[in-house]
């Protein structure tokens, strides 16, 4: 059979090692095995390549065999490729092969060594970060480092992630055992790997390579092309083999974002982070449905943020929370204050202010980053801002007034030193909040709780007319108390029982015995409303026994 | 409608379990199926994306170069729809509860010998 030049060189030089490299071991020996059995039918020899027909399937080999395709829905280098090419190889050997002629595609190694040589190393270094590249150096200075095989693949093996990058010519078409298309982290630490033991480049040039990296911004629609390239490739491999590394990439990618001044999409990516590390720790609470919803809005973001001119872009990106305007004087009064651990990475304390004069609530939020920390630390300081007398604990149900405030576009405090307080008398709430911010109707909450509003805007006050207590639900660990107006109109008080809500569940069981012996009682409820099941539903931050009378 | 949207997104939810390599000509045929569904439930935007689902999943099957992006647009587009869909049936849903809720305090205390008003 008459084979294509370009073709035959690349056969020839396609050993089993190779043909490794472009898929796997398994899917090789899968292919070895049906080439017993396989008839393939060559349909048509082009200039370039060879279309053969193996049973249903139609397979079109073409140098690089890398680029070679089939009818089959995999994207990636099949079995039935792999049985076309080994056929293919067993013909052009019984025939008596021209001299081939040189090519990129068949080359030897020294084409690979210098394809591999010649890779840019600022590139490696932007999409590993200063982090990594620093524990790589590390790890070569210990003797720790990867373990690399040279022939016509050059293997190297990441014992600490564990992965193995398997890199031929041409690169495109290397792979790496996370199953990831793209050029993934693995496969630029195996590269700067394998430039630093053959002293392409220095230690010293990569770590102060990486410094100034640390430093530059990617370009909106760069840092944008990447994510959905993320996303794209979860996509295809679908999440049951989807690899622990995919919890990095989201990391790095809400890094990138952070710098390259994209907010709103460094939040989206924190919490799908957060998604993926409930997935890979195997969390009762993950919900595939959950992490698609949040692969969906990061790539409508993304997707928005590419297209969009300048001044449109400018409005999608966001804000960064710490980006606060003056706000004068302000006279508050601090009503509640939870403990958090966000799906998006952060954890600590918020409290809950109302502004006296505007009638509006507040937040100032004490949260640290969990996600650079192996674990939680087990005891947190307590906040003191503003040269307050004391813990910002301690002025719960107080009035603190602020000179030189100043405050976030979604109504966030600032803890900035140029801000000073002064701690007022302790008060009932009812005293300091107007009639009109507690709610006994509840046909006005409904608005308030639409999907995607800012957590203050959830925000409300509740004088429910009576009670329901509901039986505590075992299978989920929730407690549950339905609210009442006195039209009957029900929202329904929450609360999944977890380590850090174990002290609310309590109170709440406490508060809901004392009100079925005392149903006259009229507490005030504060929480944020949100929608469930068909239900409008609060999440309680305090309950006010006495409103009007002793905190 | 409800047990639409909930059929709309755990097929989404098994792609995205599977992957488009592997489950993709399955799904096709799944999607096929709730574009029937939608329709009979007056989700007609949910049929157009459900059948444009259908199309590109089809064809991503024969093709040989397998061009992903456009598929994943209607794919997270879908998902998008659905989540904009549940929120207004939420919504409806309370209103619909509270209204029950209203009937049933107003005729209980008609029979109680006529009404506080």
């Amino acid at each position: 059979m008459e084979l294509p030049q370009a073709l035959r060189a690349a056969l020839s030089a396609a050993d089993e090692e190779y043909l490794t490299a472009l898929s796997n071991k398994g899917t090789v020996n899968r292919a070895k095995k049906d080439l017993a059995a396989a008839r393939p039918v060559v349909q048509r020899t082009g200039e370039a390549s060879v279309t053969l027909s193996l049973g249903d399937t139609v397979c079109t080999i073409a140098a690089p065999l890398g680029s070679s395709t089939c009818s089959c829905p995999s994207s990636a280098m099949c079995r039935h490729r792999l049985t076309a090419i080994l056929w293919l190889k067993e013909e052009a050997s019984r025939e008596a092969a021209p001299p081939a002629a040189p090519s990129p595609e068949a080359g030897p190694a020294e084409d690979l060594t210098a394809l591999l040589a010649a890779f840019p190393t600022d590139q490696l270094v932007r999409q590993l970060g200063e982090r990594r590249v620093s524990a790589l150096v590390q790890r070569e200075a210990d003797g720790e480092g990867a373990a690399i095989r040279e022939g016509s693949a050059v293997t190297v093996e990441l014992p600490w992630v564990p992965a193995t990058v398997r890199f031929i010519v041409p690169l495109a078409h290397s792979s790496c055992t996370c199953h990831s298309r793209s050029f993934c982290v693995h496969r630029a630490e195996a590269l700067l790997t394998w430039q630093l033991r053959r002293g392409a480049v220095t230690p010293e040039a990569l770590l102060a390579a990486s410094r100034a990296a640390s430093g530059s911004e990617g370009s909106r629609r760069e840092i944008c092309a990447l994510v959905q390239e993320a996303l794209a490739d979860w996509m295809r491999t679908g999440l049951s083999r989807l690899p622990p590394s995919a919890r990095d990439t989201a990391e790095r990618l809400a890094g990138l974002s952070h710098v390259g001044g994209l907010p709103a999409l460094e939040r989206c990516l924190r919490r799908l982070h957060g998604e993926l590390q409930g997935y890979f720790a195997h969390s009762a609470a993950f919900r595939t449905e959950g992490l698609l919803r949040r692969m969906s809005e990061a790539w409508r973001l993304s997707d928005a943020l590419r297209r969009a001119g300048d001044r449109e872009a400018a409005a999608l990106a966001g804000v960064f929370r710490d980006e606060y305007r003056a706000a004068g004087d302000l006279q508050l009064y601090l009503l509640g204050l939870r403990a958090v651990d966000l799906p998006s990475g952060y954890a600590g304390t918020v409290y809950y202010f109302w502004d006296i004069r505007k009638h509006r609530f507040y937040a100032y939020r004490d949260l640290r980053p969990t996600f650079y920390e192996g674990r939680r630390r087990p005891e947190r300081a307590e906040t003191t801002v503003w040269e307050l007398p004391g813990t910002l604990r301690q002025a719960w149900n107080c009035r603190v007034n602020l000179s030189g405030a100043r405050l976030s576009g979604e109504g966030n405090l600032s803890a900035t030193a140029q801000c000073r307080g002064t701690l007022l008398q302790k008060c009932p709430p009812g005293t300091v909040l107007p009639p009109s911010a507690v709610m006994e109707d509840f046909s006005s909450l409904l608005p308030r709780s639409r999907p995607g509003r800012d957590e203050l805007r959830r925000l409300a006050l509740l004088r429910p007319a009576r009670g329901e207590r509901q039986a505590y639900n075992q299978v989920e660990q929730r407690f549950t108390l339905r609210l009442l107006d006195g039209m009957g109109r029900d929202v329904w008080l929450t609360v999944r029982y977890r380590d850090w809500e174990r002290d609310v569940v309590e109170a709440l069981e406490k508060l809901a015995a004392r009100w079925e012996q005392a149903p006259g009682l009229r507490p005030v409820f504060f929480g944020e409303l949100y929608r469930e099941a068909g239900r409008l539903c609060l999440y309680p931050i305090e309950c006010f026994w006495d409103w009007e009378g002793t905190p | 409608m409800r047990a639409c949207l909930d059929a709309m997104e755990a097929r989404l939810a098994d792609l995205l379990q599977s992957g488009l390599d592997t489950g993709g000509t399955d799904a096709a045929a799944a999607f096929s199926r709730l574009a029937e569904e939608c329709e009979a439930c007056g989700l007609h935007t949910g049929r157009a994306l459900m059948d444009r689902l259908t199309r590109l999943l089809e064809g991503r099957a024969h093709a040989l170069e397998k061009e992903d992006a456009p598929l994943l647009d209607a794919l997270f587009e879908a998902e998008g729809y659905i989540t904009l869909c549940r929120e207004r049936w939420q919504e409806t849903e309370i209103r619909r509860s509270w209204q029950r809720s209203q009937k049933k305090w107003d005729g209980t205390n008609e029979t109680e010998g006529g009404t506080h008003r």
